[in-house]
């Protein structure tokens, strides 16, 4: 009974499948529908789970591959790395170079094309001049003659420590972090760890190598990506690899304090040199990758080097002298293709783009030279019989310590510890920040909107002029006092800032860090980098600060054995100088290949 | 062509599966693709525009999305574009409408491509994105019912590919 049963029910089945099957898609969606109608309700539940699945798609794997690229563009890159591991063509897309290169266009991260190293052009030489101690950082409006600690004038420490030393932690233990976040957990040394073995199929954005040889030549932005993030995080837990230059036996190194520092890249190839300029009257061309002095930049200045600036193959040198002179980097003669004067006492510091240079001095006063046609054509050897004039572009109550240059503005930072602002095409002051600091102020570095300056108050202030707030590192930070001047001519109000505009709320203080790690001295330089600030001290230390927040992010002390005079940072590397004769380098990028890194 | 015409003016759209659409033309209009074959075709003739491409359920959903936005101002140029693009967030009525099952979804991202109406593509795009966004793969497996084809080998591999740089 059984079987006959069931060869009777398989055949009706079959029957009926078959005319189902002839039906049109619409009856047959139809016919469906009146049967499910017909269940009671728990059975249409269990049918609908039963059918979840099917009314599933893998949207993304669907779709061709634009609009696919589409959707995942609208993602972080932290759901990217999610969706690689989905399935093998989600990982094709998520893994797509178009996506990493609009996450790193965001981010600002150029890719650099590698180059093969340049041949070094030695100029040995040296000079020995010893002159009256004239460190850059003038007198203070009701403080004159502010000096912290009577420096040696001769005989500074030479000792430099070892020149490759891991520092897992900064060097001081009064950071109080943790053993656990020492140098063993870092990411830099569990990728040496895991270099993954190389795969056809599955390497392409895995760790580079160590050594920088198999640089791949087509831009790969997701490597570049996870590079930045990697340095990025090496800067947060402090991974630094510490090194010096001006080591004893290296030849040709500086003879006197050494006052200014600055990384610069070669637009042409992108190759990174140190430029260092010292009281000896000279500057210095270092090599990063060798260690060694390249050029040296002298004979111009009868004075110490306190400022120097490199720009767009140019480099512009103050001095105590009062003089400043431009360089070109493209050439090798011994001498600068211009020489300013006007200053009427030591440059303090000079900055300079295309358009203009600017300058200030312990005279008072900040000057201007334009650069009409811009620097290459005013510059030109054929241009030589029209003199270009430092003009004087502002004045200040105490000494300028130092001058910033962002776009078409022009800030000061003073003794009189206010900042002053100028539009550099009109020369009309815009905006004036008085008691900016409860000290004079000695250092400034401005990337428009954000005004960074460091003062004698021992603490670095933050502050946005398009959204007029900020951090501070002091508990008790003075209150924002922006005023805008009147224009001499019209007599209106120049600037922004109309006076029934608030000024955003107090400055936060950098997420209340202990006072003993802030610096106890006055901060000499400060260095805006891409996501960290940079400030070196009289109190012997350089710190890092987190440019958004100000919190302290590394405190690099023990390594000056005075004080610190200038400080540079990049993506790669925090650099510093000062009274002894040190340069020291911090350096995140140990290990791995950054040749492709536009620093 | 007068924007009084335009408002009286209906155009008529033909699916894929032979459904007549019969909508004013500022509403379908929307579309720029259909904007441009009318264009083509000149005010005049009274003929029907063919969607091979899409059918008439979702070209009805569609067509409910442009009669919701048909006053919408002309797409702005590119800067607000980049800021639209910027955030994942949808307009309250644009996400009541996308509650869609994913076979629908699916269906008008490619139909909103086909007619080209960049706002409509871009709401089916930032769905599927918040959809993966801040999901673990596993859940976007579950969600979307992938089967992971990675040997566990070559998972591994592309773990840590993806977790050398990460801030730990």
């Amino acid at each position: 009974m059984a079987y006959t049963d069931e060869g009777y029910v398989e055949h009706d089945e079959t029957n009926a499948q078959r005319g189902i099957d002839l039906l049109p898609l619409r009856d047959r969606e139809e016919l469906v529908y009146k049967l499910l109608a017909s269940l009671p309700r728990s059975q249409i539940a269990q049918v609908h789970r039963r059918l979840a699945t099917y009314v599933q798609v893998d949207i993304l794997a669907a779709l061709p591959d634009e609009l696919a690229l589409l959707v995942l563009s609208q993602l972080p890159w932290q759901s990217l790395l999610k969706c690689a591991l989905v399935s093998r063509r989600w990982r094709l897309l998520a893994n797509d170079n178009s996506l990493w290169h609009a996450l790193c266009d965001k981010e600002g991260w150029e890719w650099r094309k590698p180059t093969i190293s340049r041949s070094s052009n030695l100029l040995f030489r040296d000079a020995h001049v010893y002159d009256s101690d004239d460190e850059g950082v003038g007198e203070e409006e009701e403080d004159f003659g502010y000096v912290t600690q009577s420096p040696p004038a001769t005989g500074l420490s030479l000792s430099s420590s070892s020149s490759s030393e891991v520092v897992g932690l900064p060097a001081s233990p009064r950071i109080g972090q943790t053993s656990s976040k020492q140098t063993p957990s870092v990411p830099a040394l569990r990728l040496k760890l895991q270099i993954p073995p190389r795969r056809q199929t599955l390497n392409r954005h895995s760790a580079p190598p160590v050594l920088p040889n198999a640089e791949p030549s087509e831009p790969d932005y997701k490597l570049l990506h996870q590079t930045h993030r990697l340095l990025q995080a090496r800067f947060r837990h402090n991974a630094f690899r510490f090194s010096t230059l001006q080591t004893r036996g290296t030849p040709n190194t500086h003879t006197g304090i050494i006052y200014c520092l600055q990384l610069y890249s070669y637009a042409n190839d992108g190759h990174q040199v140190l430029f260092t300029g010292s009281k000896d009257r000279t500057v210095r061309e270092w090599n990063l990758r060798t260690g060694v002095v390249e050029r040296v930049f002298e004979g111009a200045h009868s004075g110490s080097i306190l400022s120097l600036c490199a720009h767009g193959d140019y480099l512009a040198t103050a001095g105590s002298d009062l003089r400043i002179c431009i360089w070109d980097l493209r050439d090798n003669r011994s001498a600068p293709v211009r020489v300013l004067t006007g200053h009427s006492d030591s440059v303090l510091c000079v900055r300079f783009d295309d358009q203009r240079l600017v300058s200030c001095s312990k005279d008072h006063t900040v000057r201007i030279c334009r650069f009409p046609g811009g620097i290459a054509a005013a510059l030109a050897p054929s241009s030589k019989t029209k003199p270009l004039a430092l003009e004087v572009l502002g004045s200040h109550r105490a000494a300028v310590n130092a001058v910033a240059l962002s776009g078409n503005l022009v800030i000061s930072a003073s003794g009189d510890k206010s900042l002053r602002m100028w539009d550099a095409s009109t020369g009309v002051q815009l905006r004036s920040f008085d008691a900016h600091h409860q000290r004079g102020i000695a250092s400034i570095d401005f990337a428009y909107p954000l005004v960074l300056t460091g003062s004698s108050d021992c603490h670095l202030r933050a502050y946005d002029i398009e959204k007029r707030r900020g951090w501070c590192t002091s508990d008790e930070p003075p209150p924002l006092k922006e005023s805008t001047s009147l224009c001499e001519a019209c007599g209106g109000s120049v600037g922004a800032l109309s006076p029934s505009e608030g000024i955003d709320g107090p400055s936060r203080r950098g997420s209340m860090i202990p006072r003993e790690m802030m610096h106890t001295n006055l901060v000499r330089s400060v260095a805006l980098g891409p996501h960290f600030v940079a400030s070196g001290s009289y109190d012997q230390s350089v710190k890092i600060w987190d440019k958004e927040t100000g919190a302290l992010v590394a405190d690099l002390a023990g390594k000056h054995d005075a004080r610190v005079f200038s400080v540079d940072i990049d993506y790669s590397k925090i650099v510093s100088c000062g009274e002894d004769q040190k340069i020291c380098i911090w350096d995140v990028s140990y290990g791995i290949d950054t040749s492709f890194v536009k620093l | 062509m007068s924007t009084t015409e335009d408002k009286t003016r209906k155009v008529k759209l033909v699916t894929s599966d032979n459904e007549e659409f019969e909508v004013d033309w500022e509403v379908a209009t929307r579309s720029v693709l259909i904007k441009h074959m009318l264009e083509d075709i000149g005010e005049s003739e009274e003929q029907a525009i063919p969607l091979p491409n899409v059918t008439a359920n979702v070209l009805k959903k569609v067509l409910e999305w442009c009669e919701h936005h048909r006053k919408d101002p002309e797409p702005a140029p590119e800067s607000s574009d980049d800021n639209r693009k910027r955030t994942l967030e949808i307009g309250d009525w644009d996400a009541k409408f996308i509650q869609v099952d994913q076979e629908m979804l699916f269906e008008i991202i490619l139909a909103a491509n086909y007619l080209d109406i960049k706002a409509l593509l871009d709401v089916g795009c930032k769905t599927v994105a918040n959809m993966i966004k801040g999901k673990q793969p596993e859940e976007i497996r579950k969600m979307f019912n992938i089967v992971n084809d990675f040997t566990p080998e070559e998972e591994a591999q592309i773990k840590k590919e993806n977790e050398w740089a990460e801030d730990r």
